[in-house]
């Protein structure tokens, strides 16, 4: 009984021994070219290496990480203070404002009566819901806006 | 991986084995070339850098090590044969220190043997070139070079009988000019 052996599978089986650098018997001159080719390849000498080599940055660690978070922040605050010193005259002028808001609504805080539309214990939502100027109509004791008639337009001829 | 962290001894193995493919892989491409045996070296220390300075981007990229390393090998050999074209190394005729030792027939024999193979290879369409080159001259098994090449086991080993079917007729009947 004779073995078939797949074409593909015996290409596969010389190409490995040849990747392999195992000897390959037979009489295939292409096979034998490319066994002289690998020799050559192999025989050739690496050149001691020359160059120095760059460290390994280490992307993913944490502390890489935090450095970056640090760089871009200093780099943020010293732009913006850039701007202010350009829109200003004071590098320190952001952090002014925010101090001027802060003291602004502290003492709105500690200046609100009880009972006014701030003070949340004395505050009633239905009259808050009403609008100013909506009240000032509903008013029962005043007497409703005259509209203007259409038809007394009409009366009076156009110049 | 260890090398990704940082860890020196890991990148000098990494390095180690990098290098070794590296010499093969730029031998196999640019040893068909005119002049492309003097730039070997320099292309494998290039192509070994590049891989040391991308190797902490490599996981973000979700491809097999083989491909990363291949990547870098090919566009690092085609700078250098680009170079090679613009600017054509100058060799000396003669070398001045000539080998007076008797040069054994069967050196010969395999001088031309292998010349007749960096050509034949030459002439293989780019794909096919680079499966024998990867799994021949680099050594790399038919999964490592699919891994390489974007293909599995199954299509390279057909790849590498095509090419080899390819280069016995060339040997035989003849062809054009390469596909470079």
């Amino acid at each position: 009984m004779t073995e078939t052996v797949h074409p593909v599978a015996a290409s596969d089986a010389l190409i490995s021994a040849l990747s392999e650098r195992r000897r390959i018997d037979g009489a295939d001159p292409v096979l034998r070219a490319l066994e002289a080719w690998v020799r050559r390849i192999d025989a050739q000498p690496m050149a001691p290496w020359t160059r120095p080599l760059p460290p390994v940055a280490k992307a993913t660690s944490s502390a890489e990480l935090a450095r970056r978070v640090a760089a871009l922040t200093l780099a943020l605050t010293v732009s913006s203070s850039g701007l202010a010193t350009a829109v200003s005259g004071d590098p320190l002028s952001p952090l002014h404002f925010v101090k001027r808001q802060f003291t602004h609504l502290r003492h709105d805080q500690a200046h609100r009566a009880p009972g006014s539309p701030g003070d949340r214990v004395g505050f009633d939502p239905r009259r808050a819901a009403v609008p100013e100027t909506s009240r000032s109509l509903q008013r029962p004791d005043e007497p409703a806006p005259q509209r203007p008639d259409s038809r007394d337009v009409r009366r009076h001829p156009s110049p | 991986m260890a090398a990704q962290a940082g860890s020196a001894p890991a990148v000098e193995e990494l390095l180690e084995r990098v290098r070794v493919i590296a010499h093969r892989y730029c031998l196999g491409r640019l040893g068909t070339y005119p002049g492309g045996v003097h730039l070997v070296d320099d292309v494998a220390q290039d192509i070994c850098l590049a891989i040391l300075a991308a190797l902490p981007r490599y996981r973000d990229r979700g491809r097999p090590f083989e491909a990363f390393v291949h990547g870098i090998s090919s566009r690092k050999v085609a700078d250098a044969r680009r170079a090679l074209a613009r600017h054509p190394l100058l060799v000396a005729d003669l070398p001045e220190d000539v080998d007076d030792a008797p040069t054994p027939e069967d050196h010969v024999v395999a001088f031309s043997e292998a010349e007749s193979a960096a050509e034949l290879l030459r002439k293989l369409p780019k794909n096919l070139r680079e499966v024998m080159v990867l799994r021949v001259a680099s050594g790399l098994s038919a999964e490592e070079t699919g891994a390489a090449l974007g293909m599995t086991a199954g299509a390279v080993r057909v790849a590498q009988h095509r090419a080899l079917v390819k280069m016995r007729q060339i040997a035989r009947y003849g062809d054009g000019p390469g596909h470079d």
